[in-house]
């Protein structure tokens, strides 16, 4: 299934070669939850970012027991400030 | 550390030379400020008093006791008494990261508050290394005049031949009367001299004492610029450069989260505040804009369909190593600068703040529109956040039929037309037809023609770039903040994008405040605490050039200090637990998408506590233990 995968800010260093600007396209199999999703991306252990599902912000207590859908839009931020 | 405040000397025009500077003990304050009578045509240097520099560190901290204890809070803004204030911090002119900053506090005409607006460029660092921490301006000139520093040398010149020049004009021709091309000009516009009530102080072109009128105090002094050419370096505590150099380039090494501030700038945060759902749009009646994609920092590094890209290179600061500002170009075929190519060349761009006024503020998804706004910004000298939020103030009043085309000289006011808002930036710039009142601000507009809750304003300034639905605790700290709404006075972000619970958000404001207003007395900028640095960072750095042991405990206690001097000059100004509040859509009207859909501003959950953890009583004054605890019991 495919899901649109955006990473902003600072985490846009971490798409992957041909992607977008902020934006790529993530291609997973059926019943991939939200943790094994963000473990698959070449994102630091160490990197901090909050997670909208569709634009639902999602606290990490959730991530292993939220299931992704075909045509979820997943969006990753780091918790920048200043402006 | 010992008392040198007091004693001073006094000249008549036209300059004197002085240097009572100490040199005995090697510190990164110079111990001695500049003062200048306008009104008397002298200026004097004094001792710095070291038991404040102690107590309040310097630039904001320092800066904001002067201004206490030498004017009555209660005076005219626009008014001699008013004093204007140019501070420096201890790491201003040194190279820490960032190292560049200073500050201009004096009370502010669009809040009658204490107003205090950092900038950054090297107008600051020019200034300390010249000699001086503060440079304190009292009176008003019976003419236009401008000051001219070359380190010891002070002179108050004529000006009358740059009133009514812009900022550009201003530089270019002191730059070409003084013939040194490193002499770092500080002016006004003609914002600033029409009293545009948030009109700036810009320096180096488009780096600016942006917010509260800070222009407009200068602009009432007459006081056009202040051109500084500084050559004696600012020695540190640590008799051993180099040990200082280690500590800079050990601490810069902390700043690991700085590439994407130097890649795409603050523009970063529209596609998160976007996506989260608070970023302001149409006068916040909306919380997402549209068009925010056609605004982004996508747009600005994407070239156009005539292959014209907004984006020329970023820039930096004074001693910056990360380089979050943004030179940009508008499309020379746009229509706003077809006809005119002295806008044709590279200037300061959009940054998240001006992108959000100049654009969603006023729905125009039209980047070079907002550059062109934004470069008028620079130009006339003026706020864009508050010309941004006046203007989309107006387009409210005008669809609701507040406003017509017999009050606007014909202008049709509506959202999403890059036509008005270039027409309004420069009618305000020039001070000229409904610009005049554009520039009274939001809420003497609103006032004025009957709806006051549409000024989407906290005491009379105009709202950053963040929703206080979405953003609660920016909501908390809009409504406290002491110079009218900012989003840098406080720093709930982590916690406002992790939760829209209220639940911790008065302590994170309260004690982010705190922190802020610390590091806002350093001489650095705020950024790195967005790359990486810590508070204790920023200690570290203070504490390896400056007398005495600065840690994180007493960082705090001087940040405390300060905001409640701060609170207690706004009391003594006649404001009161009244002006702590949001505007009435953002407390009663529910956020109509995003995260925060549904929800409006908890002030009054959040308040009374954070009340309570500031050791304020109901009516949201000091208690009297907190104040002996501070030190400010005499106050």
């Amino acid at each position: 299934m495919k899901l649109r995968l955006k990473l902003l800010g600072s985490l846009r260093a971490f798409l992957p070669a041909g992607a977008g600007f902020n934006t790529t396209t993530l291609d997973l199999t059926p019943a991939t939850t939200l943790g094994m999703a963000l473990q698959s991306l070449s994102i630091p252990q160490q990197s901090t970012y909050l997670v909208l599902l569709n634009g639902e912000l999602i606290p990490d207590t959730a991530y292993p027991d939220t299931v992704l859908q075909e045509g979820d839009e997943l969006t990753l931020f780091p918790p920048i400030k200043g402006g | 550390m010992r008392n040198t405040g007091g004693d001073g000397m006094q000249k008549k025009l036209p300059f004197v030379l002085i240097n009572p500077r100490n040199t005995d003990n090697c510190m990164s304050w110079h111990r001695t400020l500049l003062r200048i009578n306008l009104s008397a045509g002298t200026t004097s240097t004094e001792a710095l008093n070291m038991n404040w520099a102690g107590d309040y560190l310097g630039q904001r901290g320092l800066g904001s006791k002067y201004l206490y204890e030498e004017m009555d809070p209660a005076a005219d803004p626009l008014g001699p008494e008013n004093r204007l204030i140019f501070a420096t911090g201890p790491l201003t002119g040194t190279m820490a990261s960032t190292g560049g900053r200073y500050s201009v506090i004096t009370k502010g005409p669009l809040t009658h508050a204490i107003a205090c607006s950092n900038s950054g460029g090297r107008f600051g660092a020019e200034l300390k290394n010249a000699g001086y921490d503060l440079l304190i301006i009292e009176g008003r000139a019976p003419k236009p005049v401008y000051l001219y520093i070359e380190n010891d040398r002070v002179e108050i010149r004529d000006a009358t031949a740059l009133w009514g020049r812009s900022v550009w004009e201003t530089e270019d021709l002191l730059l070409q009367q003084h013939q040194d091309p490193q002499l770092r000009i500080a002016s006004i516009g003609q914002a600033g001299e029409n009293l545009c009530h948030y009109a700036c102080v810009v320096n180096d072109r488009h780096r600016a004492a942006g917010r509260s009128g800070v222009g407009a105090v200068m602009g009432s002094k007459q006081l056009k610029a202040i051109a500084v050419r500084g050559t004696g370096g600012t020695r540190t505590d640590n008799p051993d450069a180099a040990s200082f150099m280690r500590t800079v380039q050990s601490i810069n090494a902390r700043l690991t989260g700085k590439a994407g501030y130097s890649r795409d700038g603050t523009l970063a945060m529209m596609d998160v505040t976007n996506s989260f759902g608070s970023l302001p749009t149409r006068n916040n009646r909306g919380v997402q804009f549209e068009g925010a994609n056609r605004l982004n920092a996508e747009a600005m590094q994407t070239p156009n369909a005539h292959g014209h890209t907004n984006l020329v290179r970023n820039a930096a600061c004074f001693g910056c190593t990360i380089g979050c500002g943004r030179i940009c170009k508008i499309d020379p075929q746009h229509f706003s600068v077809r006809d005119k190519p002295q806008y044709h060349g590279a200037s300061g761009g959009l940054e998240y703040e001006s992108a959000y006024a100049l654009g969603a503020a006023v729905g125009v998804d039209d980047i070079d529109a907002a550059t062109y706004a934004g470069f008028l910004c620079n130009e006339y000298g003026m706020d864009p956040i508050s010309l941004g939020g006046t203007i989309a103030a107006a387009m409210e009043l005008f669809e609701t039929g507040a406003l017509t085309e017999a009050d606007t000289g014909g202008l049709t006011l509506r959202f999403g037309s890059a036509e008005a808002l270039c027409t309004l930036a420069e009618l305000t710039g020039r001070g000229q037809g409904f610009g005049r009142e554009i520039a009274l601000g939001s809420r003497r507009l609103c006032e004025k023609y009957g709806h006051p809750e549409l000024s989407m304003s906290v005491k009379g300034q105009e709202f950053a770039a963040y929703d206080g639905r979405s953003m609660q605790g920016m909501g908390l700290a809009y409504a406290t903040s002491n110079r009218g709404a900012c989003h840098l006075r406080a720093d709930p972000y982590g916690h406002d994008f992790q939760t829209t619970d209220t639940a911790g958000k008065a302590e994170v404001v309260k004690n982010s405040q705190d922190v802020v207003a610390f590091m806002d007395s350093t001489g650095l900028c705020l950024f790195p605490s967005g790359a990486g640095w810590k508070l204790e960072d920023y200690c570290e750095l203070v504490d390896t050039a400056c007398e005495g042991d600065w840690d994180a405990a007493r960082a705090r206690e001087v940040g405390e200090r300060i905001w409640n001097l701060e609170r207690l000059f706004n009391l003594q100004a006649g404001l009161t637990r009244a002006d702590d509040t949001l505007p009435r859509r953002i407390l009663e009207e529910p956020a109509p998408s995003g995260v925060g859909k549904g929800l409006v501003a908890r002030l009054d959950v959040m308040l009374p506590e954070y009340y309570q953890l500031r050791g304020w009583n109901e009516q949201g004054q000091p208690e009297p233990a907190l104040l002996e605890r501070l030190g400010l019991s005499a106050a």
